[in-house]
């Protein structure tokens, strides 16, 4: 009673004080009128009374008139439940686990999902940025080069505005230590676009857009903890990659980085300085050099076929006035939001459907246990129905259950989830696009609880109709009697037991599936081998590295010394180490070979030093390496790789041909063997190799194979470097076998949700089968008493128990591999080295289904074979 | 429970639609002055006791059809005013309506009860 009137005190309406005095007014009015009558006061009081009734038992009749009462009726229901559901301990504990279990694990993808998909970018008016490419045959994305960006901003009818930003990390130098800062170079119109503007200082001026502008603009992180907040610091200097530059400007805090498919840090990450992108570089380069992203903001209401149009027209322009670059070339434009979450909307969208399977098998898990639930019922609801109990009444009294149950389910489930986000957030790559954004919040709170709340109430719909539907004399004599379930009941919760089954089996082919892939990627060849090698990046200031010759004869001392290290097999440096997303294209000419009609020759170019494949362990498949013979001097000379050869010198030798590109023709000297530019990519791409000394960087990939550790010979690297330069930081440095795990990140994760969530669906199964024996067990035991007073062994009735569980399992098995084509199909893009239609999977995922259903059932099996046949008989 | 519904069952229809009409035809007024004019109307006939009066605004007034106020009396005394809203003016039709078709029928049958 007490829970009750709290409750009605929630309800709007009006106090009881307010109530009060108002009827307090009427029975004064009526005593004066009284007292008017010449009745004396203590009369006029009492007949007022008695005319029209005391204060207090008015009050309880105007109360009852408060508080809608269908809600009272509510109430009383949910009370009811709560105490009948806590006289069931064992249904309560299993339900509430079942339920809990499966809305955390949809909790943590719901965060995922909401925070990789569903939330809007950080930025003003989202939706009308996009990314804007250059789309060719081989390149679909290819960056934009500057012209094109030029004559975009000139001609476009579509675009607001367009900026172009690409990495350019630089080296601080402020107080004592070195510090490698990540740095994007930009246009004056990046941020505009993106509609932010330093809170401190000004933006780029299109003046500034200079290779000599030496004018920076830092980011909010690094300008509180390496200048203090200092509000002065914007015009004054800061050395930079040795020189000096004038900060101009300071980020506003929470600006993010919109993240860039080419030399660009990841969405989100913090980026410390910002610099003009120089676009004063000689007229050719405005049009071959592709290194910049650009990022463009849709004029109001244009939609992306519009803007691909209009943007396709200037395109048309730059092919007719410069064909040599831009035929064959298209404009692409892509919302921002779908590149920035890229490929990995498809690990999201399948630990989304494996986390609803699971939630779908909770729910019939449920719906399971409801169906005993309201047969253990029978009898109260009966007698109910017979005192005249409406028949949404009853449904009402059998779904309160269900909706404590849910609320208590979708509790727990959220605590368990706000626990388990930590393990999350560790298993998720690094590099998993808005991952700072994963959080429990409060919609994902709200998720969780909705979520169990409407599952639980599903799962028990179709019981309360089906026990309410059934006449009510008959249920009654048969409650009465004895609750002996009927066959109906046994074979409604055989059939959802089954369904139970196959969606677990779709869940366990799918995780074998993604496991079978990831052994075939282990045992793949992928051409070089990772271990043993440490590798870092070094990157050359303008100041004492301003010539080729200076880099190169640095690189090569540094090389030198860093093999006569004990401990160091080989030493070499490239532009870029395998697998850390490198894709640069270049197109090139071979002497005396035309280009096929609408083929494009072009290769991944890089440059290595002597020791760069010896370090990796790369094969060499003829021809020769890199050696110190191949100097600056030298003839020009390049390594290419095996699918290069294939493609283009068809049936040829390549070694000793020449090929021609950056103007200059070169002659191949070795075939090395292909690597894909990540683990599981299906081919690699061709791929040329020029010495680093005919063709210096400012900036190179170090790679050191070692005996042993190989991050224990770090330090005496770094100090070999130092007796170099005291000033040059070794950036990134990592082990290869680390870049390796980094490049397989996404997938691991997938296939550890996938297992994670099959595991769960066979539990959830598991208990499904068991609830179910164990229940038939406990409604037969008469019938085993009498098979054993009659002689039945304990194999027999061990048998006959285990026997109906395994039935259930293997129609479950059979029904769910009919759903396998379908699941193997939606997963072709995670798949690799096994088909949709992996005969191994096929077999592996029933078996280890049917065993599960046969440690489930084996267990009740055993309860009925143990049963004594006196104690069982007597009991009726 | 009982003995609320039957009493409730006999007037509740009719006592808001005097409700109604008492407010309609005098203006704001409180709830003794609402029962003492029902009372005066029927000579005496209907004496309100606060337990059926007081549901019956309250019912009124959370079905929008009325809205209270409190504000001096005459003689400087707080009371809560009731006034008619103007879906409490639509309902009075309504029910005006009914009660006038319900009054024709029973009047129909007990006059022309021979044929």
């Amino acid at each position: 009673m007490k829970i009750r009137e709290r409750l009605r005190r929630l309800m709007p309406g009006r106090s009881d004080r307010d109530l009060e005095s108002e009827m307090r007014f009427h029975l004064d009015m009526e005593a004066e009128s009284g007292r008017r009558r010449g009745l004396p006061d203590d009369d006029a009081r009492r007949q007022a009374v008695l005319r029209v009734g005391g204060v207090s038992s008015a009050m309880e009749e105007a109360r009852d008139q408060r508080t809608f009462p269908w809600l009272a009726g509510t109430v009383a229901d949910l009370r009811h439940a709560c105490v009948g559901l806590f006289r069931q301990p064992g249904f309560l504990a299993i339900a509430t686990t079942v339920l809990a279990v499966a809305v955390a694990a949809n909790t943590l993808i719901f965060t995922v999902v909401n925070g990789v998909l569903l939330k809007p970018l950080p930025f003003r008016d989202p939706g009308s940025l996009v990314r804007v490419f250059e789309w060719s045959e081989r390149n679909p994305k290819f960056p934009l080069s500057i012209l094109n960006y030029l004559e975009n901003r000139r001609q476009s009818q579509t675009l607001q505005s367009i900026g172009l930003y690409t990495g350019g990390d630089m080296e601080l130098m402020h107080g004592e230590r070195p510090e490698r800062l990540t740095g994007v170079r930009v246009t004056h119109d990046f941020f505009p676009t993106l509609g932010v503007q330093p809170i401190l200082g000004r933006n780029f001026l299109e003046t500034e857009l200079k290779g000599s502008a030496r004018v920076v603009i830092l980011g909010h992180a690094i300008w509180r903890s390496r200048f203090h907040s200092d509000r002065s610091v914007v015009g004054q200097t800061i050395r930079l990659n040795r020189e000096s530059w004038t900060v101009i400007g300071v980020m506003p805090l929470g600006f993010q980085h919109p993240g860039g498919s080419y030399r660009s840090p990841l969405q989100g990450e913090t980026v410390d300085v910002w610099c003009p992108l120089g676009i004063d570089i000689r007229e050719q380069g405005l049009r071959y050099f592709h290194f910049t992203n650009a990022i463009a903001r849709l004029k109001p209401e244009v939609p992306l076929e519009r803007a691909t149009q209009d943007l396709n027209r200037v395109v048309d322009d730059l092919t007719r006035r410069f064909p040599d670059a831009y035929t064959n070339k298209r404009a692409r434009v892509e919302p921002l939001a779908a590149e920035v979450v890229g490929q990995s909307a498809w690990t999201v969208q399948l630990i989304m459907a494996a986390g609803l399977i699971v939630m779908i098998v909770a729910c019939i898990n449920i719906a399971g246990l409801c169906v005993a639930r309201v047969v253990a019922r029978q009898t109260e609801l009966a007698i109910r129905q017979a005192l005249g109990g409406g028949r949404w009444r009853l449904i009402r009294a059998v779904l309160a259950e269900n909706l404590v149950l849910g609320a208590l389910g979708g509790i727990t489930g959220l605590l368990l989830a706000v626990l388990t986000i930590p393990v999350l957030r560790s298993i998720l790559p690094t590099d998993f696009p808005r991952l700072h954004e994963i959080n429990i919040d409060l919609l994902a709170g709200a998720f969780a609880v909705s979520a169990a709340l409407l599952t639980s109430v599903v799962a028990g719909i179709v019981p309360a109709f089906r026990q309410t539907m059934s006449r009510r004399e008959q249920s009654l004599s048969r409650g009465i009697r004895v609750t002996e379930a009927g066959h109906g009941i046994r074979s409604l919760r055989g059939v959802l037991v089954v369904a139970e089954v196959a969606l677990a089996c779709v869940l366990c082919f799918g995780a074998a599936l993604l496991v079978r892939s990831g052994m075939q990627l282990a045992t793949r060849d992928h051409g070089f081998q990772t271990s043993g090698v440490t590798t870092f990046q070094l990157a050359f200031p303008r100041e004492g590295y301003n010539n080729g010759a200076k880099r190169r004869a640095f690189i090569s001392e540094a090389l030198r010394r860093w093999r006569e290290i004990s401990g160091v097999i080989a030493a070499g440096a490239g532009s870029s180490i395998p697998w850390t997303g490198y894709d640069d294209n270049t197109s090139f000419d071979i002497p005396g070979r035309p280009a096929k009609p609408g083929e494009s020759i072009q290769a991944r170019y890089q440059k290595a030093t002597p020791g760069y494949f010896e370090a990796l362990r790369w094969p060499l498949r003829r021809g020769r390496l890199f050696d110190e013979g191949d100097h600056a001097d030298a003839k020009l000379v390049v390594v290419i790789n095996d699918v290069l050869a294939r493609r283009y010198f068809e049936g040829i030798d390549p070694v000793d041909r020449e090929i021609k590109f950056f103007g200059r023709t070169r002659r191949i000297v070795g075939v090395v063997a292909d690597v894909r530019d990540y683990p599981a990519a299906l081919q690699a791409e061709p791929a040329v190799w020029m010495p680093e000394a005919q063709e210096p960087d400012s900036g190179i990939s170090v790679v050191v194979r070692s005996s042993g550790d190989p991050l224990a010979i770090a330090p005496r690297l770094r100090e070999t470097l130092a007796t170099l330069d005291r000033e040059l930081p070794m950036a990134e440095l990592r082990t290869l076998d680390a870049v390796a795990t980094a490049a397989q990140a996404e997938r691991r994760f997938a296939v550890l949700a996938c297992q994670a969530f099959a595991g769960l669906g066979l539990l959830l199964a598991a208990i499904g089968i068991y609830g179910l024996l164990t229940y038939v067990v406990q409604q037969r035991r008469k019938e085993i008493g009498i098979r054993m007073a009659l002689g039945a062994t304990r194999a027999t009735l061990l048998w006959m128990v285990t026997g109906s569980g395994l039935r259930l399992g293997a129609a479950g098995v059979v029904a769910g591999l009919l759903f396998t084509p379908l699941a193997g199909r939606a997963m072709t893009a995670f798949l690799y080295g096994v088909s949709a239609t992996d005969t191994v999977t096929l077999i592996v995922a029933p078996v280890l289904m049917v065993m599960t259903a046969l440690v489930a059932s084996a267990v009740p099996g055993w309860i009925a074979a143990r049963s004594q046949p006196m104690s069982a008989l007597r009991d009726q | 429970m009982t003995n609320k519904e039957a009493r409730a069952g006999v007037l509740q229809g009719t006592l808001d639609l005097m409700v109604l009409q008492t407010l309609a035809s005098m203006g704001p007024q409180h709830g003794y002055s609402i029962a003492a004019r029902i009372e005066q109307a029927s000579n005496g006939a209907l004496e309100l006791n606060m337990g059926t009066l007081y549901p019956a605004l309250m019912r009124l007034e959370q079905r929008g059809f009325l809205k209270g106020k409190w504000a001096l009396t005459e003689n400087n005394r707080q009371a809560r005013f009731y006034s008619l809203t103007a879906a409490g003016r639509r309902q009075l039709e309504v029910e005006k309506a009914g009660w006038a078709q319900t009054a024709g029928t029973i009047h129909k049958l007990l006059t022309e009860d021979i044929s």
